[in-house]
């Protein structure tokens, strides 16, 4: 890493640990100021020993839900890319098809959730194909948005060349629509996460979202709140990296 | 110009439903032709559902529908009321605005066993996620819209010598309709998918409630049927505003809300 | 006339001096910048000068403008959009309350008919061009037949063809309404081919540096743009607007360049 991406790094670390420790002294203070009783809101200190206790269950559960929303992100992107290129040669295939992809486009996970489990059963895979079609659209989106954005003059200059349409593909076209695969993957990212655990309510299968509906239950409050944070740092840190990574990829652009 | 008008979106409604109508006609042949897999039902199959039950999907739409509609209904109050605060003071602006944001980051996963602990099991826990699922669109959008009338609008007011109530009646107000309706026409199905989902979480009523029971008996129809009922109930919300939309935002039909 | 804005402050406006006689039709014209829009406002008591006084027919601008004895027209016409032409023109009548009339007003359709939109009655704005706009604009601002009528380039978004048209019409229409006018503009001929008697004003800081009378008969006719008495005011006002800065720019002993 270069001195100033490093000293980027150190600085949002900072900024994020600083902002940890003003949440964590609010929350205690609020605890403890107004009262509120731990059944309802334990202490930081409480929740964090919990965790320390659970640190077990907390991370093999967290795997799952990452695993499927991995699997999930990953078979998508590969997709939606398959469904791009494709749409990019073939003008009249992408043009039929517009209209089946916009009604498509806001799928929620309440309608897409149980159908997959009546196809997958009560599996991660069904948390998977969840993951896969909520995140499909947006990736797909983009990717036609970058497809469709490369530059003119770079198009001419290797029809010119006398590349074949692959070649234009490879060396021309995919380079300027990775900027907006990462725009597709950091919008898919988090509603990956999201949906990986709604999909675990209903299916019941293993995962945070179930840890978190079943420590509710129990009423083991403790471990239900640090189920929570968890999920909730999960999902910041999908954010933060993918955005990062759009960043990265927007650098050599003007967008 | 109003029947013309209904005369154009019927005929503009008409393909697709013509579509729909044809898909669902070919569902029905694959199905009887054994073509199709196990877990995709005849469309007649659901039909006959509803055919046979039809207390059972109005017990469950009825009930998904008013905790939807009462949490949409605090949201607006809500919403509106610190909407006209954010933009009459301007030091609450960004504070407002950000947390409105911060309520709509924070996923259902972690507000819904949260609020079960807090608020007791019962229909309060959907209300409450439908509220906070459906703040924000309506949120930005009151605000974008009483700033929507811009300086030269205003100017003219102050030349006619208008009063302030005058000006909120004649100026404030009918500028604002537009974004007013975009945001709350984005909030309903919000509203709709947050009490389905937060009916996952717990409740033994509600269309959320019978997809999951009809999932563990393997009813195929049946989780069709509430897939159906979701979908309906989302597009019936959208589908009200849009149309009270239409009549009374009828000198502009293009409004983005900003994020 | 003083404007404070980040550094300097700017002096918009330095002793003017002006004196419009009533039922005449007076321009201002000069620069960007000069500070014509701001003198206009201030009559208009949209603005507060920081010294001196204006008086329109004994009274204060603000007495002028609560008693709606001033109609303006901005630059751009500024039509409520949900309203339709005719409800549009009606704005100010709703404002002052239809049964306490403070003057004695014209109808609106005797306006409609002058400013020549007969049968655009119930057209809403974005169906009008540009041009229709404005005279929907200028029917407005003389509704409540005020004693004083004030315009800020109201033509200047029109191409020239169009330009020319409306000026016509304005002149007969300020004709038959009998107020004295006050244009502000940045053409000399639409200046010279209007008005009575010109003001021409200088920049930073804005002050009237001559002012031509216009000895043309009235009604004015397009061919007058040929005469020589229409050529030699058009000449005095580009001299006291070109010849000033061609002073302050040549140095004593060099050519100036005639244009």
């Amino acid at each position: 890493m270069s001195q100033e991406t490093r000293k980027l790094v150190v600085k949002q670390l900072m900024q994020v640990g600083f902002g940890l420790a003003v949440f964590v002294a609010i929350w205690q203070l609020a605890v403890i100021g107004l009262g509120i009783p731990k059944y309802l809101v334990p202490l930081p200190l409480d929740v964090a020993k919990a965790i320390q206790l659970h640190w077990l269950v907390l991370a093999s559960q967290a795997g799952f839900t990452l695993s499927a929303a991995g699997l999930g992100l990953a078979t998508s992107t590969v997709l939606a890319t398959a469904v791009a290129i494709s749409f990019s040669m073939n003008r009249s295939l992408a043009q039929a098809s517009l209209p089946v992809v916009l009604v498509f486009r806001s799928t929620p996970v309440a309608a897409v959730a149980p159908i997959m489990m009546l196809i997958f059963g009560r599996g991660i895979s069904t948390s998977m194909a969840v993951v896969t079609i909520v995140s499909f659209f947006p990736i797909l989106v983009n990717l036609m948005r970058g497809l469709a954005s490369g530059d003119r003059n770079t198009a001419e200059l290797l029809h010119v060349y006398g590349a074949s349409r692959w070649q234009q593909l490879r060396l021309a076209r995919i380079p300027f629509a990775l900027p907006y695969l990462f725009t597709g993957l950091r919008v898919a990212g988090s509603s990956a996460i999201l949906g990986a655990m709604l999909s675990e309510w209903i299916t019941g299968s293993k995962g945070l979202g179930n840890l978190i509906l079943e420590s509710g239950e129990m009423r083991e409050t403790e471990l239900l709140w640090a189920a929570v944070l968890l999920s909730v740092a999960i999902a910041l840190v999908v954010f933060w990296t993918t955005s990062a990574g759009e960043k990265r990829m927007l650098r050599w652009t003007n967008r | 110009m109003a029947s013309a008008l209904s005369l154009s979106t019927l005929q503009a409604s008409l393909r697709p439903l013509a579509t729909g109508v044809i898909l669902l006609a070919v569902m029905e042949a694959a199905k009887r032709a054994n073509v199709l897999p196990i877990f995709v039902p005849a469309p007649s199959a659901v039909l006959l559902e509803i055919w046979n039950s039809p207390r059972l999907v109005v017990s469950n739409l009825a009930p998904t529908a008013w905790k939807a509609a009462s949490g949409y209904f605090i949201a607006a109050v809500v919403a509106i009321t610190a909407a006209s605060l954010a933009v009459s003071l301007r030091a609450l602006r960004g504070p407002i605005y950000n947390i409105g944001v911060m309520i709509n980051s924070v996923p259902i996963i972690a507000t819904a066993p949260l609020l079960a602990l807090w608020l007791g099991t019962g229909p309060q826990i959907q209300i409450a996620i439908a509220a906070l699922t459906s703040q924000f669109p309506m949120l930005v959008g009151t605000m974008q819209g009483l700033q929507a009338a811009d300086s030269r609008q205003r100017e003219l007011m102050h030349v006619l010598s208008a009063s302030r109530l005058q000006t909120l009646r004649y100026l404030l107000i009918p500028s604002a309709l537009p974004y007013l309706f975009a945001g709350f026409k984005i909030a309903a199905p919000s509203a709709v998918l947050g009490a389905i989902t937060a009916e996952w979480a717990g409740a033994d009523q509600g269309v959320g409630a019978m997809m999951l029971y009809a999932l563990f008996s393997y009813d195929t129809a049946k989780v069709w049927l509430s897939v159906l009922l979701t979908c309906l109930l989302a597009g019936a919300g959208f589908g009200f505003w849009a149309a009270i939309e239409r009549m009374v935002v009828y000198w502009r039909h293009d409004v983005d809300l900003v994020d | 006339m003083v404007f404070y804005g980040q550094g300097e402050p700017v002096i918009a406006l330095e002793k003017v001096d002006m004196q419009v006689p009533a039922g005449q039709f007076a321009s201002i014209i000069g620069p960007s910048g000069c500070g014509k829009s701001t003198l206009l406002r201030l009559v208009a008591d949209v603005m507060k000068p920081h010294a001196g006084s204006i008086t329109l027919g004994g009274d204060t601008p603000r007495a002028a403008r609560n008693a709606h004895s001033l109609g303006f027209v901005f630059q751009a016409p500024t039509l409520l959009p949900w309203r339709s032409v005719k409800q549009n023109i009606e704005l100010p009548l709703d404002v002052v309350g239809r049964g306490s009339a403070k003057r004695s007003t014209r109808t609106s359709a005797e306006l409609i008919e002058l400013v020549g939109l007969s049968g655009f009655e119930d057209a809403l704005p974005h169906q009008l061009s540009g041009g229709m706009q404005q005279r929907v604009a200028i029917a407005r601002a003389l509704i409540l037949t005020p004693d004083i009528l004030l315009l800020d380039e109201p033509f200047g978004a029109l191409d020239e063809i169009t330009r020319q048209r409306m000026n016509l019409e304005l002149l007969r229409i300020w004709s038959e309404s009998g107020t004295s006018a006050l244009l502000v503009t940045h053409s000399i001929a639409e200046a010279v081919f209007m008005s009575d008697r010109v003001y021409v004003m200088s920049a930073r800081p804005g002050r009237i540096t001559s002012i031509i009378e216009v000895p043309l008969e009235r009604p004015r006719r397009i061919d007058m743009m040929r005469s020589q008495q229409f050529f030699e005011c058009v000449n005095r006002i580009r001299d006291g607007l070109f010849g000033h800065e061609q002073a302050q720019a040549a140095a004593p002993g060099e050519p100036v360049e005639a244009y």
